[in-house]
């Protein structure tokens, strides 16, 4: 007893000299910190630890009560965030959705992958899955999370890409009330989340050259390109020419100044027609032009240094193609481009399938 | 005495004609006719006219060039441009004026030297018997050596000699064989040199048909003097530039006139056009070729064939066995076909017999290109040339130029000072799908310390190589021959090299094993691999040959490999017989192994010449913190950066996000590197480092930090050399950071936001990112200007560069964002810790506060038991006081204003995951790094 005491009589005196100390800086100016560490008002302060990590966990903390956040992460305020937050990512989670075509064809068997947001780390992944539709399209997730990302796909479909107006192959889905516009509400089973695939067509059996990119000439020193190959080949011997005319010597690439550049794409003895319908397969029979030009003048209102775009190409062998080429006239100076062609004259069917890839000429 | 019985009438004027036949070849005849009437009466007879019936045998093998340019009534071979049976290294023939006596040996040996001019000459001795003299034009000319079967002989040395009738008749050579030219002189005496040192004279071996007698000058255009000393053994010639350059008696050589030789006939050797290093001496004479082969006349008048160092085993085998065969001697027995056999015993099937049977003659020549021919002619055909082609050593190349494809040329060339340069796989992947189980950092054991493969994301730390065995496929495949690679020790090596082998399972050896998960997984199941380790030599095993299908028409091998220690050498390849003992080398490649830090530069940012920076909340009660000086220093870490040969000049500089310890943002930044090494970059990449904070609860202090380092990275970015074009990629917070110094003018080319977590209204002002469903009351659109302009509010919208904003809508780091973005009270999540950055101390609620209703230029203050301060900072204000409106651009792919370009990452398959381009293998984001590149308007492999 006599030692506890003793202990009680310490305890109360030396808060109360805490108090007093308190008392007698709280108004004096002096940055709290500077304070703590005894440092002399007006001299170099030096508050935290450096860049490695290990200083970044061991900082002396504010006095009396470390906040959350405050100096730099501890194990405690990391274990008061995960506690905090815990709640968020334990919220039940129910989705409920259906596969359908675009004529709103339930599409049986299609691959849904989702990932849920239920893991309170940032720095760490939630729950991954992946599980198929029904015969009726549908399926059915339960788990806990604060929010959810789907995508779907099937072999023989073309996955939609994302459309604020119109349903896609993907989309997240937040799970609570205050969801952002770029999220989706979660749906119910009475009113389910439609994920829309596109059924391919036949396709044909195309030479496909991957996305590849081909330096070229600044002063329109024509580049010719074999479609089938992707290859640069001589003068004459191409059925796409490419010709750009790029004004930025002497300028520094890193001061963002814009210039005037333009750009011509022909087909040789062929032509090529614009082709905006992400969905279109068939090359139109008529209506090509034997060339392409663009180009920006340097004082355009929103002056880019290229451009991208897709094409119907007829071939002077009456062969068809579609093309996506980007003309880069910025750093490498450069096209980037990627071609289907269907190697049958006269066959305008350019629905592709990797798995029915001519091999090439 | 032919007469021809065949009448005619008076007034028919068709002319008779007979054929006769049978008549003995090389028989001389004579014909006169008579006509007789059906009467019998006979005219007289007519004049006699002589034929000769041609002599028979073989065709010349290949058409030869003749023509009697010695007016003695024989034709003689002229080599010259045509000389299809002779070496290349003849380069031309010339006319002048000699006196000869009489035809004693057709064939001398003879060294030849090409003046400036081109011309040839053939300095010799020779001697001269004492005979008539006469003056007569001549070529200088070149025999073409028909080695033949006949009878009791399997073959003898002839040479074609055509009558003044036209008959072409072959006599041997080495046997006595007399022809009486008109004159009566004898043309062939016996030799005993020949037919073998024929053989290894024709690359040297030239021909007269006369010899010279007495002394002789001969001038020739450009200046030079030929000059044959009576006897015959001796002759000089002498160079415009004053050299001479003479032969004794003896066969001795001198060069006199060259410095240092002057006076003293010591030999010497000359440098002609093409490389060609003619050199003699009382030794011999050599003639050097430049690709290392020679042939090399000795003192005793032997001839040699030097090949060159490195050349294929087996062709110098064939060569041995062939002139072994040959030397045996005119009088040896031995058959045409045990010569071929011997070839292709050696070589494989290279010489197909067309049919079979016995063959008449073979030919041995060189072609004008230097290919060595074999002639083959049977009785009843014309004669067959086959090449008898060097098979070409076996090559070994790498993807030097990075386009993607592996080529055994001159666009994959390495060197010692350009090797392939490859870093060691000394970190730690993980073989685990789970992406936050990717790769260890710091490195617990280095991923080549185990003899398997750690995941397919450690297969990025793979490079292929591509082994050509074209001409050797099927004896590689038999066993017959193995195929060992080692470090050579070449010249110019440096430390102890180290790799580890593996087979590349990519179709045709491509790179499948770094684009294609189902191609990659199924090297997870390959085990004991090669070592090549300082004299560690490894030899591939035959099965392996066997189980890639090698054949001619597939002589490939296509292997990985990953360094295991550091230097630089060249790994060649060695050719081992069947029992393992080494017959020859192949090609090789130049590698250099390092750690991978030396191949791209590391800088970190700094405050006050340190790298302390001040938590702001803890100033109360005055009126600033205390603002350090930012700056950068380099981190080269123990490895100073090496730059490539051949680099572009480009910069790509990366800086990461929050929450990263130091070696988890050197490995973020060297999988980035990897990366786009792997899809051709060629520039310079640089790991930028920021003292973010790590531990969940720190991303307000980060925040600032970030807002701080802006200072750090402008510097180090104006520091870069000029010429080059400079890029940014940053990641996560690591946008802050690049937000920063892009406000304070930072200049950079192109700008890849990824995963951004920068609120979108700092780009986009339009008000489309504004979430207005949220309800949030913010400084960002505050009436108070001063207010407003410590707020995310368009502070980036006008900063320059193409900006591209690689954004992924599911991320749930970002996501994560959104509940630190919220307000504790009254906001979307009920949970602490949200913005304003606030915390319990003592009584109070202490930390940041934004009072919409307080005085213009106070509504944004730090509030402290201790006391509080108006905030003046942006970047204190925007660490830790303002709340966004929107969405981070990261999550939002509509946010455009200063944003150029976007790119929806979802396309990649990375979900919802926030670092997926970094924890996901290289085979999950190969397009996504592509696409990065062209996005930086770099261009990338296919």
């Amino acid at each position: 007893m006599r030692k506890q005491i003793i202990s009680l009589v310490v305890l109360v005196v030396a808060l109360g000299a805490a108090w007093l100390f308190w008392r007698t800086h709280r108004s004096t100016g002096v940055p709290v910190a500077m304070r703590e560490h005894g440092v002399q008002n007006g001299s170099t302060t030096k508050l935290v630890g450096d860049v490695n990590e290990k200083a970044a966990t061991s900082q002396v903390q504010p006095a009396p009560s470390p906040p959350l956040g405050v100096s730099g992460a501890t194990a405690d305020s990391d274990k008061r965030y995960l506690d905090s937050v815990a709640p968020l990512y334990a919220r039940p989670l129910s989705f409920y959705g259906k596969v359908v075509d675009e004529r709103g064809k339930p599409v049986e068997g299609a691959s849904v992958r989702y990932s849920i947001n239920n893991n309170p780390d940032p720095t760490k992944t939630g729950t991954r899955g992946e599980l198929r539709s029904d015969s009726n399209g549908d399926f059915t997730i339960s788990d806990r999370g604060l929010g959810i990302y789907i995508e779907v796909s099937k072999e023989g479909y073309h996955r939609v890409p994302n459309d604020e107006n119109a349903p896609a192959s993907q989309r997240t889905f937040a799970n609570h009330e205050k969801r952002s516009d770029t999220t989706a509400p979660m749906p119910t089973e009475n009113d389910r989340a439609l994920f829309v695939l596109r059924k391919a067509g036949k396709a044909a059996p195309l030479v496909h050259v991957r996305k590849t990119s081909i330096r070229v000439p600044k002063d329109g020193t024509p580049t010719e390109i074999d479609l089938s190959t992707g290859k640069v080949v001589a003068a004459g011997a191409g059925n796409l020419r490419v010709e750009v005319w790029t004004l930025n010597q002497g300028i520094n690439p890193n001061r963002g100044q814009p210039y005037d550049w333009e750009c011509r794409v022909s087909v040789l003895d062929g032509g090529l027609m614009e082709r905006t319908e992400q969905f279109a397969f068939e090359a139109p029979e008529n209506g090509y032009r034997a060339s392409f030009e663009a180009g920006m003048a340097k004082d355009a209102a929103r002056w880019r240094d290229g451009t991208e775009r897709d094409f119907f190409v007829r071939l002077a062998d009456g062969r068809f193609a579609r093309v996506s080429l980007g003309v880069i006239t910025g750093g490498d100076h450069f096209i980037v481009f990627e071609s289907w062609v269907n190697p049958k004259p006269g066959d305008r069917n350019l629905e592709f399938n990797p798995k029915q890839a001519h091999a090439g000429l | 005495m032919l007469t021809t019985r065949h009448t005619t009438e008076v007034a028919q004027v068709t002319p008779p004609t007979m054929v006769v036949s049978d008549l003995i070849p090389g028989t001389g005849h004579t014909v006169k006719v008579r006509a007789i009437d059906w009467f019998e009466n006979s005219s007289a007879w007519s004049a006699t006219t002589s034929v000769s019936t041609p002599l028979t045998g073989p065709e010349p093998l290949q058409a030869p060039r003749w023509a009697d340019v010695n007016n003695d009534g024989l034709k003689d071979e002229i080599f010259g441009a045509n000389t299809g049976l002779i070496s290349s290294s003849i380069v031309d023939y010339s006319y002048d004026t000699v006196s000869y006596s009489t035809w004693t040996s057709d064939f001398q040996v003879m060294s030849w030297f090409t003046f400036d001019e081109g011309l040839s000459w053939f300095v010799t001795g020779w001697s001269v018997p004492e005979e008539q003299e006469t003056t007569e034009i001549i070529n200088t000319v070149l025999p073409v050596f028909h080695f033949m079967a006949e009878e009791h002989y399997d073959y003898a040395v002839c040479r074609a000699v055509t009558d003044p009738l036209g008959n072409t008749a072959y006599y041997r050579i080495g046997y006595y064989e007399s022809l009486e030219r008109p004159g009566g002189i004898q043309q062939w005496q016996p030799s005993s040199f020949w037919p073998e040192d024929a053989f290894y004279m024709f690359p040297t071996v030239a021909a007269r048909i006369a010899k010279p007698i007495g002394a002789t000058q001969i001038t020739v255009p450009g200046g030079a003097v030929f000059n044959v000393g009576v006897g015959g053994m001796a002759g000089t010639i002498t160079l415009p530039e004053g050299i001479e350059l003479s032969v004794d008696p003896t066969g001795a050589v001198a060069i006199a006139g060259v410095p240092g030789t002057t006076g003293v006939p010591l030999g010497g050797s000359i440098n002609l056009a093409g490389g060609i290093v003619v050199s003699a001496s009382v030794a011999g004479g050599r003639i050097a070729f430049p690709g290392g082969a020679a042939i090399g006349i000795g003192a005793d008048g032997r001839i040699t064939l030097e090949l060159p160092s490195g050349t294929n085993p087996a062709l110098a085998q064939a060569v041995d066995t062939v002139g072994n065969l040959l030397q045996t001697g005119a009088g040896a027995v031995i058959s045409v076909r045990e010569v071929i056999d011997a070839i292709n015993g050696i070589f494989g099937p290279v010489i197909q017999l067309p049919t079979a049977g016995p063959l008449d003659a073979v030919d041995l020549g060189i072609t004008a290109g230097g290919v060595w021919q074999l002639g083959v002619t049977h009785s009843d055909g014309p004669t067959q040339w086959f090449a008898i082609v060097q098979p070409p050593e076996p090559q070994i190349a790498v993807d030097a130029n990075r386009d993607g494809t592996i080529e055994f040329g001159p666009n994959d060339g390495t060197s010692e000072q350009a090797p392939y340069r490859f870093w060691l796989n000394d970190d730690d992947d993980v073989d685990d799908d789970d992406p936050d189980d990717a790769e260890n950092a710091p490195v617990s054991s280095a991923d080549w310390l185990d003899d398997k493969i750690d995941g397919i994301r450690d297969l990025e730390d793979f490079a292929r190589l591509k082994i050509n065995l074209s001409g050797i496929a099927d004896a590689v495949r038999q066993g017959q021959m193995r195929i060992a690679l080692e470090w050579k020790g070449a010249p110019g090596y440096t430390g102890a090299p180290g790799i580890k082998l593996w087979r590349n399972l990519s179709p045709n050896g491509g790179t499948e094993y770094l684009s294609d998960v189902n191609v990659a997984r199924q090297h997870l199941a390959l085990r004991e691999p090669g070592t090549i380790q300082g004299a560690l030599r490894y030899v591939i095993p035959t099965q392996y040959w066997t189980d890639v299908g090698l054949s001619a028409s597939q002589p490939y091998g296509n292997l990985l490999f990953e360094g295991t220690s550091a230097g630089k050498d060249q790994l060649v390849i060695k050719l081992l017989n069947a029992d393992g003992a080494e017959i020859g080398e192949g090609g090789g490649v130049w590698l250099e192994l390092k750690n991978i830090k030396s191949m791209y530069e590391r800088v970190k940012a700094t405050a006050n010449g340190a790298e302390d920076l001040p938590f702001p909340y803890n100033y109360v009660g005055t009126s600033s913190v205390p603002s350090p000086t930012m700056g950068w220093s380099p981190d080269p870490a123990g490895y100073a950066f090496e730059p490539a040969q051949g680099e572009t000049q480009t910069y790509i500089v990366a800086v990461h996000g929050w929450n990263q310890t130091y070696e988890r943002s050197v490995m973020y930044a060297e999988t980035m590197f990897k990366r786009l090494w792997h899809r051709g970059y060629k520039g310079r990449f640089v790991g930028f480092r920021w003292p973010t904070f790590t531990g969940l609860s720190s991303y307000n202090d980060s925040e600032y930090r970030a807002w701080k380092c802006g200072v750090s990275l402008k510097q180090y970015l104006s520091s870069l050399p000029s010429g080059y074009t400079v890029n940014l990629v940053a990641h996560s917070m690591g946008n802050i950071v690049v937000g920063s110094a892009l406000e304070k003018g930072a200049a950079v080319a192109n700008y890849a936001l990824l995963n951004a977590a920068v609120p979108a209204i700092c780009y986009d002002t339009s008000g489309t990112v504004v979430q207005t469903g949220w309800g949030y009351v913010t400084p960002n659109d505050d009436p108070d200007s001063a207010t407003v302009a410590l707020s995310y509010q368009g502070r980036l919208a006008n900063v320059s560069g193409n900006l591209v904003n690689f954004f992924l809508p599911a991320d749930s780091a970002l996501s994560a964002w959104e509940i630190n973005n919220d307000s504790p009270d009254g906001g979307r999540y009920p949970v602490a810790g949200a913005r304003p950055h606030q915390w319990p101390e003592g009584s109070i609620n202490a930390g940041y506060r934004y009072q919409r209703t307080a005085p213009a230029g106070q509504k944004l203050r730090v509030v402290r038991v201790a006391g509080e301060r108006i905030l003046s900072s942006a970047d204190e204000a925007m660490g830790f006081a303002v709340q966004a409106p929107s969405l981070t651009v990261g999550a939002d792919g509509r946010t455009r204003g200063a944003i150029d370009e976007w790119v929806d990452m979802s396309t990649y398959g990375f979900g919802s995951v926030h670092s997926a381009e970094f924890l996901f293998s290289i085979q999950q984001t190969r397009e996504f790094y592509a696409e990065l590149l062209l996005k930086l308007r770099v261009t990338t492999q296919p």
